[in-house]
């Protein structure tokens, strides 16, 4: 294997894993309460500038652990006093409210930090280098990223099978009534679920800010894809949602890593100029942002359950 | 325990299901709720849960729970069997049951060994999901699920639709033997042969009221309540 192949793995990887950090939480909110939380992005965000805030204060490694619970707090109040407030009109209701909520905070970021992007610096030991590969260096931080969110993939899916929450939550997946009608409070439940996974986005966005820049669009250009890997993987599966996540990843990574034209790839020579020409040499990294939304749609229409989900969409 | 329920409506957006309901059922008393197919018996269960829209008095023990959420109605001793079982698919047999025990600990009455040794088909399948299991056997589950919060009255919709007569037997003696152990239950039965065999009482609803309520005795002696209001 080339170390240009085994690097960008690497980084597919480590892309990946972030992807799943951001949606496990959104798998779960979106299966269990139909919400399609368009804000859900924005935690994101506000976990990577919360983070970098804290940084200056606590430090990097306290800010990490804070800002994800800052962000968990914060979703708890946005579902407890506005989404359930306007659950009794339906989801359409519920889903512009998150939508407006993700403008709210995109402005709210640039009145307090600014509209250019935020320096976050990180501590030196994660600024080394983890290991040389050909005269590459590999940086130790994604190496961080990929050992974080492979962590909380383990606590949430240990949670989720062995705990009595976790059984609720399975439970409320596919049959939020019927776990109200065995005595327990449902609306809490969503609470409690809707803030650990804002919460976990939160963590996305303080360990990936650094590395993926801290400004105000990074809510916007993330966003959509997290709703890929909700859809792709499936809903009320987190598994699917992994699987998704490392696809998507690996895809978008490979496909800037070894950028090629299309004819290239075929194995045509140069199809000169004129014609069908441009066409032809559209390259690879041009058509990677693509590759998601048609995996998206491909989905939707071949397999509506995703790789994993329990039911259809 | 005593459920009084007096003028109680319900809707379903704007269809008026429920116009003005009144009913008892006294303590481990078995109270058959019939009615054609569309009357409001399952929307009468449904309302009594908080489930769905509904105003009127519903007073259990004197304690109104007609404005409560269905998590407390069950807090305060009712328990719902739903007509399409809804048992839990993809968790085991064994993890249906523990969730069915709000309280998270045994407490008197109906525990997870009691029902495990009563239905050792149950127990035979405990690691299995619940979704395997099939409509008979998913039935029972769904029984002894809301049995294991040691309700004081239950409200079972519909239990032998669809089920071989062996399990539909077993699912008799269950309803029996709950109500000799001293939960009551309502009970709506779409087969009348049960329903009579099991019942002490009868309701009989048309339009979403009460046209007749009285003891079986009374019901088996009246053929033309049965005409009029349950032959198709």
């Amino acid at each position: 294997m080339s170390s240009l192949l085994i690097l960008s793995l690497l980084n597919g990887l480590a892309y990946g894993l972030l992807l799943f950090l951001l949606s496990s939480g959104l798998t779960l909110i979106f299966s269990m309460m139909g919400v399609l939380n368009f804000a859900h992005a924005s935690f994101y965000m506000l976990g990577a500038y919360l983070g970098f805030q804290l940084s200056a204060v606590t430090g990097f490694w306290v800010a990490i652990i804070i800002s994800p619970i800052l962000v968990g707090l914060i979703g708890a109040a946005v579902e407890r006093f506005g989404l359930r407030k306007v659950h009794a009109q339906g989801h359409v209701a519920e889903l512009l409210l998150t939508f407006g909520l993700a403008f709210l905070i995109e402005e709210v970021v640039q009145l307090v930090w600014g509209r250019s992007a935020v320096n976050f610096v990180l501590p030196q030991i994660l600024r080394d280098p983890m290991f040389v590969l050909d005269g590459v260096a590999y940086p130790t931080y994604r190496i961080f990223m990929m050992a974080v969110a492979l962590g909380m993939l383990a606590v949430v899916i240990v949670f989720l099978r062995t705990t009595r929450v976790g059984l609720l939550v399975q439970a409320a997946l596919g049959l939020p009534r019927m776990v109200g009608m065995l005595g327990y409070n449902v609306p809490r439940l969503f609470t409690q679920v809707f803030a650990v996974g804002s919460a976990l986005a939160g963590l996305a966005g303080a360990i990936g800010g650094a590395v993926l820049v801290t400004e105000p669009a990074m809510a916007r250009e993330l966003g959509p894809i997290v709703f890929v890997v909700v859809v792709v993987g499936g809903l009320g599966s987190v598994f699917g949602a992994f699987v998704a996540s490392l696809i998507i990843g690996m895809v978008q990574t490979l496909a800037i890593g070894f950028d090629r034209p299309i004819y290239a790839m075929l194995g045509f020579g140069s199809p000169g100029e004129g014609g069908l020409a441009e066409l032809w040499s559209v390259s690879l990294a041009q058509i990677a942002p693509l590759l998601p939304y048609l995996l998206l749609v491909l989905t939707l229409i071949f397999r509506p359950r995703g790789i994993a989900g329990t039911r259809d969409l | 325990m005593t459920l009084v329920v007096s003028g109680l409506h319900a809707w379903y957006g704007h269809s008026h299901v429920l116009q003005g309901v009144d009913f008892e059922v006294g303590p481990g008393e078995i109270v058959a709720l019939l009615g054609r197919n569309g009357v409001g018996r399952s929307t009468t269960l449904k309302a009594l849960m908080g489930d769905v829209e509904r105003r009127g008095r519903v007073l259990l023990d004197g304690a109104r729970i007609d404005r409560l959420d269905p998590h407390q109605v069950v807090r305060r001793g009712l328990a719902y069997v739903p007509e399409d079982r809804q048992v839990f698919p993809t968790l085991t047999v064994e993890q249906n049951l523990d969730l069915g025990n709000w309280r998270g600990r045994a407490e008197g009455g109906w525990t997870k060994p009691d029902v495990l040794s009563r239905f050792p088909r149950l127990a035979e399948r405990a690691k299995v999901p619940a979704g395997a299991l099939s409509g008979g056997e998913q039935q029972l589950l769904s029984m002894c699920r809301s049995l294991l919060s040691n309700p004081r009255l239950m409200l079972i919709d519909e239990p032998t639709e669809g089920l071989a007569p062996a399990m539909v037997t077993q699912v008799k003696e269950l309803i029996v033997e709950i109500a000799a152990r001293g939960c009551a239950v309502l009970l709506v039965e779409q087969k009348l042969t049960i329903a009579l065999k099991i019942a002490s009482r009868v309701l009989v609803m048309v339009h979403g009221q009460m046209v007749f309520q009285d003891s079986t005795a009374a019901f088996i002696a009246a053929p033309e309540i049965r005409r009029r209001y349950l032959e198709v």
